[in-house]
């Protein structure tokens, strides 16, 4: 260890190393400091302090720790928090290397405090810090809690991680156990692999119950006793289907605890059944053989060799994979041996390739030339992996008589794994045997090898095999040096094919590239030019400007002068490529010159670009392309500077726009530049683009409403918008559109009337086709809900009750629309020219108001925005900021009897013409209607109320009197759903009388388990003197005890207060507060009492053996609201 | 009836809606599928879970969610069937690969249960939980012949290695050319390219909420220990809790380590000791660290920083030179030297190309056991507050019961590994 520690102190940072500092001395703690003092701490920031705090806090002695622990148990609290991580870090702490004291200490205080604390949250925690500490000292208390229902899963835990002594008092408490804690008990013991367990978890695998009988098949798997194996056996074969795969992994690791134990012959019979039953799955048949070859060793290696002709490919994968378990020479040649026969030959050759043994070798290389691609590639990556740099020859080799592609990847990915400096010699060499496609390859690997020599690619440079020449002239680019510039420009003048050219090209411009000095680069290049023909000079002339330089520009500004049109077209050309910026005087010359009209553009094309590419502010780039925009006199050529313009954002580039605003033909193109300058990134001052953009983009988009001509204004706007913000919903709003699809969306159905009227069955298909329908007509481009002016309205997926929503739309001419609210029409949208009293009004109204106050729609074509506010019947409507509707009551259109629907969908409606939408948001507005107050029962008759799942006539009113004879079972219901409210009641029950009123039951199963039962129940009747506290009268049935007993005696009147609020339910008897529980931390039991979660459901009253009476039943609705608390 | 062309067209598409029968049974290289097209299924279609149900080169027939709400975001794809309990989804025999995309505690369960039931698997990263779930994980899945990747990428994907600015295959080229001499010290935090990822820590403020209605929060928890609901203990949040995932570490730890264990060549081997710098550990809630050393036996190092992110770190140091993000190097033209080194053998990139010939995916279940060991070693010391030592042969700590009762954690009833 000391080697290591001297490592681990090489570490620059300031870490501890307890061993190093191994004074674990409680005279650590400091006197005068106390306990709380310490919590707060909590938690320590190092492992210095983590040292000192902990062993002060062990220095006080058990009572502190059983002071921490008793502030355990109030979650969310400092307090907690402050205990939790105190006995965390105790129980880390005390577990270190030489502090076995501290750690007795620290136990001996833990369990003293199980017997205190009242809660299974904090005794749950406790034993979760005993299953970190704790060791056979702690047996026998965690024993206790084994029946203990909610504690024996962090009791059992705790025992299978200290495990010496642990099987004992499990297997004691195996018997009484039940439902989950007995599945726990025998899981536990199956992870003990405790042997005294097999009787008993041989009779539990014969359980009933299909839940423990797994769990005793896994334990008996893991514990592997011989004695089991029938059992298992019998049990994989006649596992239901749904049991099956678990069942059969079961028993495969019994057979693997049979061969870890020695009984290879058990674990060898077990896996040659499962291997040879026709009817396993592939997967356990490659299992089996996992365990034939884990079982038999060496001798495994026929059965892999024979499982190779087997049908099945995942078996024949799995006994290669196998391979590698049995190595050897002589196992190696049974393989090779394989090869012979037919089948998975590529696969075998991989293997052998993995194997890594030599000894297959010849054999590998013999398959270089087989008839199968497959193997032939599988052969070449073998003969790598065996024998590395020695297999470059045979390598080589197939490269000399295939033209196979595969075959050329295949050595080609060899190579690559190779040094390339050993590699190359040898490639070399072969660059004159191969056959062309290969040759291509090799020259590619060559030219990616920077020190490879350049002369012998040189020769191939002329090959007539076009693509080797290319290859060769490429590889150039690479390997050449300054002196081989000649040779290559000779081939480059030389090179016919048009590829050919622009390869030499580049490998030209490359190699020069390299030559330090900027002004030297070209020189080859001239020195060609001086003596070459015109065409010639053409082809240099390219290569030269995109090397640049002082004499290159010199040249070309001369040659664009020249008498030679051919030559002043290269010449232009040339510059327009200019690599720097030292070319734009000489092309703002030839843009001004009266050379002919598509040089000229050239040469203005290229001053812009070469300004657009050069590292340059802003505003000086604003200079150079005022230069250019003097010279541009046709619109094409002021437009493609104003295009330049547009990406500079700045002042400057504004102020050179705007005067073309007014132009005719230009007018559009320089308000959009104008537009996108002004919607550049927002002015931050901390930003290192501090100069870019103008503002925030509100603005921006007033600046740009106010400058830039009505005409042009809308598309301006819209360019605008489309940088950015569309759709994103201001504070307080959700987006119902989310401007890229039709999520959240749907078809229209009928009219809210007929709709109401349809059964699930008649409006599930009717939906689906009028979905499609609306996916037929409507769509989403550039962030824009589109309507074609074909089919029918749009809705919103879901129900709104009291909202205000925004709507931008836009019409064409004769245009015809309008927003339906709660599913009815409209606020109306319409063509301003054609009805002049404008949009906004509810059209339908015919008692109320329906034209709007006032037009203030934009012109057809433009966006206008509508915010709508709908509370209860009335309706306000704001057209592009102006109040067009003053809370009007909305009439309902689909039945002029009765006021609107209190909720429906939102549509945009169609009318046949194309419309867009964008930008809606919605936010709703919390309605105030005032809850459910009053009696659930008339004193009359069963109005209300319904009777589920018994004899109707059972329940029956009597002089007032609501009462159940308690003979026909089930239960009445109320008609109505409750979530949140005040219940109260007075019921009556006979001797020994039994009932119970249910709480958000819902009308399937055992409404005390689907929904929660408050029981009624004469607790003084002597049949029920031994129920659990959870059974008495006032309990949560099952769940919660009455914290006293508050229940008089059978014939008297008593009543209920109860009261449930969100997972709140307390329950008043009689005046006295006997429950007040939080279902949030009943949870645990959710999955044996689904009902704990409900949120709402029917109220209900059990009608169970004898007479019940009940009266006064009275409910009020409370307003509950889950706090946000989630983040 | 004279075969007009329009009914002969009809013929032809029913004919083939006979001859095209998806591929059940996978084959080797030298099995021609009557149709190439594989099956997957994805449980988990939480946050991650959503990439999951896109393309991968298989087609999706079956997703499967504890969470109603989320098993309808599954089923918006037409033809997929939903499942709320993953052994019914294993039982259907058409299914041939699983993604598993479930919070890390039901990694290894389920991906134990796929491999049992025939199906080869996608898991997310991080791995497995603790050390015993991956080794359990790794015996399944060899016994069974399955294929297996983790997804993560940056150990074989031509992309950047995260923001290092080099590539996992030209790091790995570098050092094994042993240019930067031996031994190494890789640094992972913002400083070199790699940024923690601390906003997954948990609350201690949790008081106990109503279960949603829509979620089986029983069957959620699974193998993890019952504690009260809290929303924040679940979807999105549940990586800042120890019972089921590692906070920052446990998110970001895999993709990180999994690379450079590739880079250093430890896929065959696991480190000797490791130590946390970190504040003490609350037993539910995750934190953070400010450090975390990991060493092996022949003297590399990797350091998890957590803190320092501006100072200028090398992402790795050796004797003979300093590697810094961005590729910046002490050594000159690095890329073009690094460029004429010989390259790593080649892997199989395409997941589906390793379930179509059963040749081992890149990142498969031996390689990613050991980089995920690397995580869970690491939180062990973090959760104990004290160095570790491990024994890379029999896989355990030495001389520290309580290090490896965090190893091999039991689990709660009925599930067991």
């Amino acid at each position: 260890m000391n080697n290591l520690l001297s490592l681990l102190t090489l570490f620059t940072g300031v870490l501890i190393f307890p061993s190093c500092a191994s004074t674990s001395s409680p005279a650590l703690s400091a006197p005068g400091i106390t306990l709380t003092q310490l919590l707060e701490r909590m938690p320590p920031r190092d492992t210095i302090e983590a040292r000192w705090v902990y062993s002060s806090v062990i220095g006080m002695g058990p009572e502190a720790i059983l002071q921490i622990c008793s502030r355990l148990g109030r979650p969310g609290t400092d307090r907690d928090t402050q205990a939790e991580f105190a006995l965390q870090g105790l129980a880390s702490y005390v577990t270190g290397a030489g502090r076995g004291n501290e750690r007795t200490i620290f136990v001996g205080a833990l369990e003293k405090a199980l017997d205190v604390v009242r809660s299974p949250e904090q005794s749950a925690f406790i034993l979760g810090r005993l299953q970190i500490a704790g060791k056979g000292e702690s047996i026998s208390l965690l024993a206790r809690f084994l029946n203990d229902e909610r504690l024996s899963e962090p009791a059992a835990q705790a025992l299978v991680a200290i495990r010496e002594g642990a099987e004992l008092p499990l297997l004691s408490a195996l018997p009484a156990s039940r439902g989950n804690t007995r599945i726990t008990i025998i899981k536990s013991l199956g992870d003990l692999r405790s042997r005294r367990a097999l009787d008993q978890l041989l009779g539990e695998s014969a359980s009933d119950d299909s839940r423990i009988r797994l769990a005793a098949f896994y334990a008996l798997a893991n514990i592997g006793d011989r004695r089991a194996e029938d059992v298992l056996a019998k049990a994989a074969r006649v596992a239901p289907p749904r049991e099956r795969a678990e069942v059969t992994s079961h028993y495969l690791l019994f057979a693997r605890r049979q061969a870890e134990s020695g009984n290879s012959s058990g674990a060898l019979r077990i896996g040659e059944a499962l291997f040879a039953d026709p009817s396993a799955e592939a997967q356990v048949r490659a299992a089996a053989l996992d365990l034939i070859v884990r079982s038999k060793g060496d001798t495994a290696i026929d059965d892999l060799t024979g499982a190779m002709a087997d049908s099945s490919s995942a078996v024949r994968s799995a006994a290669l994979r196998l391979a590698s378990r049995i190595p050897g020479r002589s196992a190696t040649g049974r393989w090779v041996a394989c090869l012979e026969s037919a089948g998975s030959r590529s696969e075998i050759v991989s293997m052998l390739g993995d194997r890594g043994d030599t000894g297959a070798y010849p054999a590998v290389v013999s398959l270089l030339g087989d008839t199968d691609a497959g193997v032939r590639t599988s052969a070449v990556d073998a003969a790598l992996r065996l024998r590395k740099e020695e297999s470059l020859p045979v390598l080589l080799s197939v490269l000399e008589r295939s033209r196979d592609a595969r075959d050329i990847a295949a050595v080609k990915g060899a190579l690559e794994q190779l040094p390339s400096n050993r590699v190359i010699p040898p490639v070399i060499v072969s660059l004159s045997r191969v056959t062309a496609p290969a040759c291509v390859m090799l020259l590619e690997y060559v030219g990616k090898s920077a020190g490879a020599p350049a002369e012998p690619v040189f020769s191939f440079a002329k090959s007539s095999d076009a693509p080797v020449r290319i290859a060769a002239l490429k590889s150039l680019g690479t390997l050449g040096s300054e002196n081989d510039a000649g040779r290559l420009i000779a081939l480059l003048l030389a090179e016919e094919s048009e590829v050919g050219r622009a390869v030499a090209r580049n490998s030209l411009v490359a190699l020069c590239t390299r030559i330090p000095d900027p002004e030297r680069r070209t020189e080859s290049l001239l020195a060609a030019y001086r003596s070459a023909t015109p065409p010639q000079r053409e082809i240099l002339l390219h290569v030269i400007s995109r090397l640049g330089g002082r004499r290159a520009l010199a040249l070309a500004s001369g040659e664009a002068r020249s008498k030679d049109p051919g030559m002043r077209d290269a010449a232009v050309r040339a510059l327009a490529d200019w690599p720097a910026m030292d070319a734009f005087d000489t092309l703002l010359v030839i843009a001004g010159s009266k050379e002919k009209l598509n040089l000229r553009v050239l040469a203005l094309r290229g001053a812009v670009r070469l300004v657009e590419n050069a590292p340059i502010p802003a505003a000086s780039a604003v200079l150079y392309h005022e230069r250019t925009l003097a010279l541009a006199d046709r619109p094409d050529e002021i437009r493609l500077v104003l295009g330049a313009l547009a990406n500079l954002r700045c002042l400057e580039s504004l102020r050179d726009v705007i005067p073309f605003i007014s132009d005719d033909s230009l007018g559009l193109d320089a308000a959009m530049a104008a537009g996108r300058i002004a919607s550049g990134p927002a002015y931050e001052p901390a930003s290192e683009n501090a100069n870019e953009g103008l503002g925030s983009r509100p603005v921006a988009r007033a600046f740009i409403e106010s400058m830039v001509p009505p005409r042009f204004r809308s598309r301006v706007v819209h360019n605008f918008d489309a940088a950015g913000g569309m759709n994103e919903p201001p504070e307080g709003f959700t987006a119902l559109f989310n401007g890229r699809n039709l999520d959240g969306w749907k078809g229209l159905v009928e009219n809210p009337v007929v709709r109401a009227g349809m059964t699930p069955e008649h409006l599930a298909p009717a939906q689906a086709r009028a979905d499609s329908m609306m996916r037929a007509h409507w769509s989403v481009s550039d962030g824009i809900l589109l309507f074609d002016g074909k089919g029918e309205n749009i809705c919103t997926a879901r129900d709104y009750t009291d909202f205000e929503m925004m709507v931008d739309w836009k019409i064409e001419k004769n245009g015809d629309s309008g927003i339906y609210l709660r599913g009815s029409p409209q606020v109306q949208i319409w063509d301003p020219s054609q009805w002049p009293e404008g949009s906004g009004g509810l059209y339908n109204n015919q008692k109320n108001q329906s034209k709007p106050l006032l037009r203030a729609d934009r012109p057809v074509g433009e966006w206008n925005s509508f915010r709508i506010r709908m509370t209860g019947e009335r309706v306000t409507v704001w057209l592009n900021n102006v109040m067009v509707v003053d809370s009007v009551v909305l009439e309902n259109y689909w039945n002029r009897s009765i006021p609107i629907f209190p909720s429906g969908q939102i549509e945009l409606q169609s009318h046949s013409s194309p419309l867009c939408f964008r930008n809606i948001f919605i936010r709703e507005i919390p309605s105030r209607k005032t809850p459910f107050e009053g009696s659930l029962f008339n004193g009359a008759d069963l109005t209300g109320w319904r009777s589920i799942g018994g004899n109707e006539g059972s329940w029956g009113v009597d002089q007032g009197l609501l009462y159940t004879t308690g003979e026909g079972g089930g239960w009445l219901s109320t008609v109505r759903q409750y979530d949140n409210f005040e219940l109260d009641l007075d019921f009556r029950l006979a001797e020994g009388g039994n009932s119970g009123v249910f709480l958000r039951s819902p009308r399937e199963g055992d409404p005390a388990y689907t929904g929660m039962e408050i029981q009624v129940l004469d607790d003084y009747a002597a049949e029920y003197a031994s129920l659990h506290p959870w059974q008495y009268c006032g309990s949560i049935y099952g769940v919660q005890a009455p914290s006293l007993r508050a229940s008089r005696k059978a014939h008297e009147w008593q009543h209920y207060r109860i009261v449930a609020l969100g997972p709140h339910i307390s329950i008043t008897l009689n005046g006295q507060l006997i429950v007040d529980a939080d279902l949030a931390s009943q949870m645990d039991k959710e999955s044996t009492h689904p009902g704990l979660k409900r949120r709402s459901g029917f109220i209900g009253l059990q009608s169970h053996t004898r007479r019940v009476e009940f009266r006064n039943i009275t409910l009020k609705q409370l307003e509950w609201k889950e706090d946000n608390d989630t983040h | 009836m004279a075969l007009t062309r329009r009914t002969f067209i009809k013929s032809a598409l029913a004919l083939g809606a006979f001859t095209i029968v998806p591929r059940r049974v996978l084959g080797g290289t030298g099995y021609t599928p009557p149709s190439d097209e594989l099956t997957k299924a994805v449980i988990g279609i939480g946050g991650m879970g959503h990439w999951h149900l896109g393309n991968t080169g298989a087609r999706l027939v079956a997703v499967c969610d504890v969470d109603e709400e989320h098993l309808q975001e599954g089923m918006r794809v037409g033809g997929v069937k939903g499942y709320h309990d993953f052994r019914e989804l294993l039982e259907r025999k058409d299914v041939d690969v699983v993604h598993i995309a479930t919070p890390p505690h039901w990694h290894a369960l389920i991906s134990i249960a796929a491999a049992e039931a025939g199906k080869d698997i996608w898991c997310e990263k991080p791995m497995t939980r603790t050390i015993a779930e991956g080794e359990h994980v790794v015996d399944t899945v060899r016994a069974y012949a399955r294929m297996f990747r983790v997804n993560t990428w940056f150990r074989f994907s031509g992309d950047m290695f995260y923001d290092s600015g080099g590539t996992a295959r030209e790091y790995r080229k570098l050092v094994q050319s042993g240019m930067l001499g031996w031994p190494l010290t890789v640094t992972i935090g913002a400083a070199t390219g790699f940024n923690w990822k601390f906003y997954h820590c948990g609350r201690t403020d949790l008081t106990p909420r109503w279960i949603p209605p829509q979620l089986d929060y029983d069957f959620w928890l699974g193998p993890a220990p019952y504690k009260p609901y809290h929303p924040h203990r679940v979807h999105y949040t549940f990586r800042g809790y120890w019972d089921y995932d590692g906070g920052g570490l446990g998110d970001m730890g895999q993709h990180y380590l999994d690379p450079v264990q590739y880079i250093l060549g430890k896929d065959g081997e696991s480190p000797v000791a490791v130590e946390a710098d970190a504040a003490a550990q609350h037993p539910d809630a995750i934190g953070s660290f400010r450090r975390i050393l990991i060493a092996y036996a022949d003297g590399c190092r990797i350091i998890l920083e957590g803190e320092r992110e501006k100072d200028e770190i090398p992402f790795i140091e050796g004797p003979d030179g300093k590697l810094f993000k961005d590729f910046r190097s002490t050594i000159t033209n690095l890329k073009e030297k690094i460029a004429a080194l010989p390259e790593p053998e080649p892997v199989v990139t395409d997941f589906m190309e390793s379930v179509r010939t059963r040749r081992k995916f890149a990142l498969n279940e031996t390689n990613a056991h050991r980089s995920a060991t690397l995580v869970n070693l690491c939180k062990i010391s973090w959760q104990l507050g004290r160095a570790v030592y491990f024994d890379p042969g029999t896989q355990r700590c030495i001389n520290d019961e309580a290090a490896n009762r965090l190893i091999d954690p039991p689990i709660r009833a009925p599930w067991h590994l």
